[in-house]
């Protein structure tokens, strides 16, 4: 996992995000473990797609990274930069570098400012330029995004969802960034506005070399966008891989599971799905050893052929099944498939083979 | 056609809303039928009616300034639009039951989720509390909610996003509806949710002989779980025939566009095929074919910019609203790169 690379333009190490609850238990303080030491790398021009469900922590994730939430633990290094270090002066200099896209258009641009306004307010932040060029390069952007430059002087309101992101989307380049954290930015969108918006994320990422963290819940626009891909969950990556493996020969059994739930568009198309029951247990108080371990069908199937002293008994959802023993007992940490030293997963019960 | 089969007809239903800015034509001319026991889905992008449509069969539309200025709801032969407020109180949660997008906002959230069920029994049958909370422990075992003793008395808060999507069906299905409502049921909820409610679902129609209208906007929904298709647009259906037809032969422009956006598992082509432009403002759609000026083939014809198609059997069963369909198709069938692995 750990490379020393100059490709790599941001790296993540034992990343934690905790929030903490109000109230005590037992008179100790309890946390939202939201991330929970998360292991990531984006190199530069290419996209990372991170996907889970809600609840994965995925959003938290992303922000902390930013430091736009603080981290409980861990380093972010932005192209040899220790992030959490810097000082006010130098991180407002790296934020030039380090933009986001939001999912909800409509919430993450002011109602009271003018397109013009809200995409030359990272120009004027950042400074350097004169009134007439911040209007000129605004001008510009907002043709790069498909939209006419007459817009200038209207407001948010008055333009329709994937207009608002083609909106937020010129805002994220106008400081000319080299990483983009892209929180979900087609799940609010019509279908036919999301091939719109993913394409225009392409050709930019092109065009600029620009590296995306892509977070998304929807796998199929993760296997169209992305070049490699981490599955999250409650905090934790659980597989980690080039996009074709991880579509091709998913390991975790979560992988698995999350792959055989999306619906396909066709009627005559026959999966066996693998029904994931319940919930995201919740992070506050996350399951011990392997955190899949209440939903997962592969322990429970393993441990049939187990005898006892190798299982447990575990209640879910009301009954009692049947785990192996070390999913309990043991924290998976993420290892590599064999064969293939980018492809890692942390399942206990998929060592050495597949 | 036989009569029997049919449970819900709606014909020729125009839904007006009357703005300051003008009058939105939010559902306009409207037909289809569901038969019994099988699922009819409306698809569409936000804005084109298809929950207008839904709201309208309920009479849950604001009046005013919405209005129901013409058409026909009959269900089971009865007509609905005839009845008034009291008749129409008794059909909703008896005859028809509905299911929203957001479960969070629908459900009361200072009353516990088993009284909500049970008010929504005891409105409609004369049963003691005691036999009603009976009835829904057992309805919450139904759609799947572990512990349901102990569910009745938390609230909806204390569930989570799938839980509460349950909690809401087992109250619409309270009172044996025949026909069910849902507007994008699954739409807030994450896949491997979305797969076990959709499940249910479907294991609820197999014993209940339930009909259901499913609103959506994903087509990878209706392919699994739909048995005929309507895909609206400005208003309007301009396509309809059985899941299976629909998905081997879109014909219509808008449709095969749709298809074509939808980014599918096990492809990796480098660009998707995009729609250009946006749904037109229903305050001033286009004057012909609402689709023509975001159309490829009719954008430059000029019986598509200035005389609206109307819907006409174009195969057996499957109906659509383009002039220039029965072209398009062969080209569409021609590109090879539109096979799913």
């Amino acid at each position: 996992m750990i490379e020393k690379n100059d490709d790599i333009i941001l790296s993540v190490r034992g990343l934690k995000t905790y929030f903490p609850v109000r109230g005590r238990l037992l008179g100790k303080k309890q946390y939202v473990r939201a991330v929970d030491g998360v292991d990531l790398s984006v190199r530069r021009g290419r996209t990372l797609g991170l996907v889970g469900e809600s609840g994965s922590g995925k959003t938290t994730a992303g922000r902390t990274i930013l430091r736009l939430i603080p981290a409980t633990a861990g380093q972010v290094s932005f192209d040899g930069q220790d992030v959490f270090r810097l000082r006010r002066g130098a991180m407002k200099a790296l934020r030039r570098r380090m933009q986001i896209i939001f999912q909800d258009p409509v919430g993450s641009l002011n109602p009271r400012m003018t397109v013009g306004g809200i995409v030359s307010e990272p120009l004027k932040v950042h400074g350097g330029m004169t009134a007439h060029q911040r209007r000129q390069r605004v001008g510009e952007l907002l043709d790069r995004v498909g939209l006419s430059k007459m817009y200038v002087n209207r407001y948010p309101h008055e333009f329709s969802g994937g207009q608002r992101q083609r909106i937020g989307i010129a805002r994220a380049l106008a400081s000319k960034p080299d990483f983009i954290v892209c929180d979900e930015p087609v799940s609010a969108l019509d279908v036919s506005i999301q091939a719109q918006i993913l394409n225009l994320l392409s050709d930019l990422q092109d065009e600029m070399n620009l590296a995306y963290l892509f977070i998304a819940h929807n796998l199929a626009v993760v296997e169209h966008f992305a070049d490699e891909v981490a599955v999250m969950y409650l905090g934790r990556i659980v597989e980690v891989a080039g996009r074709d493996a991880l579509y091709e020969k998913p390991t975790h059994p979560y992988t698995r599971a999350l792959l055989s739930a999306v619906p396909i568009p066709d009627p005559n198309a026959r999966t066996t799905r693998v029904q994931l029951p319940g919930d995201v247990p919740s992070p506050i108080n996350p399951p011990s050893g392997c955190p899949f371990h209440p939903r997962c069908p592969l322990t429970r199937e393993l441990a049939q052929a187990m005898d006892e002293t190798e299982t447990r008994e575990i209640v879910t959802l009301g009954e009692s099944v049947r785990v192996v023993r070390r999913c309990v007992e043991q924290t998976p940490a993420l290892q590599e498939v064999p064969g293939d030293e980018t492809h890692c997963h942390a399942c206990l019960l998929r060592q050495g083979n597949t | 056609m036989s009569d029997n089969g049919t449970l819900l007809r709606v014909s020729d239903l125009r839904t007006h809303f009357h703005t300051e800015d003008g009058v939105v034509k939010a559902v306009d001319g409207v037909s289809f039928r569901i038969d019994r026991g099988r699922t009819f889905a409306l698809v569409g992008e936000s804005g084109c009616g298809k929950s207008v449509t839904a709201f309208s069969i309920m009479q849950l539309i604001p009046i005013p300034p919405g209005r129901i200025v013409s058409g026909s709801i009959e269900l089971d032969g009865e007509e609905l639009l005839d009845l008034n407020e009291k008749q129409m109180r008794h059909i909703r949660g008896s005859q028809i039951g509905m299911i929203f997008q957001e479960p969070m906002s629908s459900l009361n959230p200072v009353f516990t989720c088993g009284s909500q069920i049970v008010e929504a029994i005891r409105l409609h049958r004369r049963i003691s509390s005691r036999d009603a909370r009976a009835m829904a422990i057992d309805l919450l075992v139904q759609v799947g909610i572990p512990e349901p003793a102990q569910r009745f008395d938390e609230y909806p808060h204390q569930l989570s996003g799938g839980m509460r999507q349950r909690v809401m069906i087992a109250m619409a299905l309270s009172c044996r509806p025949r026909l069910l409502i849902a507007d994008e049921p699954t739409t807030a909820l994450d896949v491997t949710i979305q797969a076990q409610i959709l499940e249910l679902l479907k294991e609820l129609q197999a014993s209940t002989q339930l009909s259901i209208l499913l609103i959506t906007h994903d087509l990878a929904v209706v392919a699994g779980t739909a048995d005929v298709v309507g895909v609206m647009y400005a208003s309007k259906i301009v396509e309809q025939a059985d899941t299976g037809q629909l998905f081997a032969e879109p014909l219509h422009p808008y449709t095969h566009g749709l298809f074509r956006s939808i980014p599918r598992l096990g492809e990796k082509k480098h660009r998707l095929e995009t729609i250009p432009g946006t749904v037109p403002n229903p305050l001033n759609f286009p004057a012909g074919c609402k689709f023509h000026t975001r159309c490829h083939i009719g954008r430059d014809k000029p019986r598509c910019r200035t005389q609206e198609p109307t819907l006409r059997e174009v195969r057996p069963g499957h109906w659509c609203a383009c002039w220039e369909c029965d072209r398009y198709e062969t080209a569409a069938q021609s590109d090879p790169s539109d096979k799913v692995t």
